[in-house]
C-alpha cells in the first residue's frame, strides 16, 4: 500500500515560492493563510538554504495526539486529515506540530481564531470526494483525481516531492548517491522516524 | 376557572418548549456528532482509495524523477 510522504531537497530548491502559490490557487486558500511556506537559513551568507515547509502528515502525529476533540484522522495512505465541523479552533495542534502547520484564519485567544486549517496533501476532507462541501472547507482532492499535490507537481527544480514514500526515497537516494555528499532530508526523520508508516 | 385554564395553556406551552428544545439535542438535526468517545473520529468515515488509484499514483511520483 502506497504511503504518502513529503520530501524537500534543500540542494534544489530556489525559493522561487511557486510551492506557496500553487498551493493558495489550488486550493483557493483565503486570506492570511499559508498551507505551505519557504524557509531560508543564512539568508544572503555563505551556506543558504531553502525548505519548503507545510503538514509532513507524520506517521504519529502530534497533532492527532494532542486534539481533546479528536478531530484528526489518518487515511489508509497515511494522509493526516481532519474535520473542520469537529474542530473547536483550540490551539493545541498549533503547539504539538513540529513544522507550524496548523493555521487559523483570524487572531484570538481560545476559540476565538476559527477552525484549524492545513495541508491536507491535496486530499480533502471527510466529505464526498470532489464534492462542493469538500472543496469550499478544505480545497480540491487532487488524490481521488489519481493526482499527487499541486506543489510537489509543479515544481521547477524538483526539489519538493510527494508520493509514495518508498519511490520518493529512491529517488533522493538517487541524487544523494550522483551528487557524491549529503544524506537526511529536513524534517524526513521527524515526521517519519523509522521510515515505516 | 380562569386561573386554571392559564395556568393549563402555561403548562402546554412550557411542555412544547422543552420538546422543541430537546429535539434540537438530536445528533442527525445537528448534523455533527454530539458525543465525545476519546481516542475515536467522530467525523464521516473517509473514503478509501482503490487499488488501482493507488497504483496510478505511484506510477506519478515516477514523473518526479530527473
Amino acid at each position: 500500500m502506497a504511503r504518502m510522504k513529503f520530501l524537500c531537497d534543500a540542494e534544489r530548491c530556489i525559493e522561487c515560492n511557486a510551492c506557496v502559490t500553487a498551493c493558495k490557487n489550488e486550493n483557493e486558500i483565503p486570506w492570511g493563510i499559508n498551507r505551505r511556506r519557504v524557509v531560508t537559513i543564512n539568508d544572503g551568507a555563505e551556506g543558504e538554504r531553502s525548505i519548503s515547509v507545510a503538514c509532513m502528515h507524520c506517521s504519529d502525529a502530534p497533532c492527532m495526539a494532542v486534539c481533546p476533540v479528536d478531530c484528526f484522522y489518518q487515511t489508509d495512505e497515511g494522509v493526516v486529515l481532519h474535520s473542520k465541523d469537529l474542530c473547536i479552533g483550540c490551539g493545541y495542534c498549533f503547539y504539538a506540530c513540529p513544522f507550524g502547520a496548523p493555521q487559523y484564519p483570524q487572531v484570538g485567544n481560545f476559540g476565538s481564531r476559527g477552525k484549524m486549517d492545513k495541508c491536507t496533501f491535496c486530499a480533502g476532507g471527510p466529505e464526498d470526494d470532489n464534492s462542493e462541501a469538500e472543496f469550499q472547507k478544505y480545497g480540491r482532492n487532487r488524490l481521488a483525481e489519481g493526482k499527487l499535490p499541486l506543489c510537489a507537481e509543479m515544481c521547477s527544480t524538483k526539489a519538493l516531492l510527494a508520493g509514495d514514500g518508498d519511490v520518493v526515497s529512491e529517488i533522493y537516494r538517487e541524487r544523494i548517491v550522483s551528487r557524491g555528499f549529503g544524506s537526511g532530508a529536513w524534517g524526513w526523520g521527524k515526521a517519519y522516524p523509522g521510515g515505516g508508516s | 376557572m380562569n386561573e386554571r385554564l392559564v395556568s393549563r395553556i402555561g403548562v402546554c406551552l412550557v411542555a412544547a418548549g422543552l420538546a422543541l428544545t430537546l429535539s434540537a439535542c438530536r445528533e442527525n438535526e445537528q448534523d455533527r456528532p454530539l458525543t465525545f468517545d476519546k481516542g475515536t473520529y467522530g467525523g464521516a468515515p473517509d473514503q478509501a482509495l482503490s487499488e488501482q488509484d493507488r497504483d496510478d499514483l505511484r506510477a506519478r511520483t515516477h514523473i518526479q524523477q530527473f
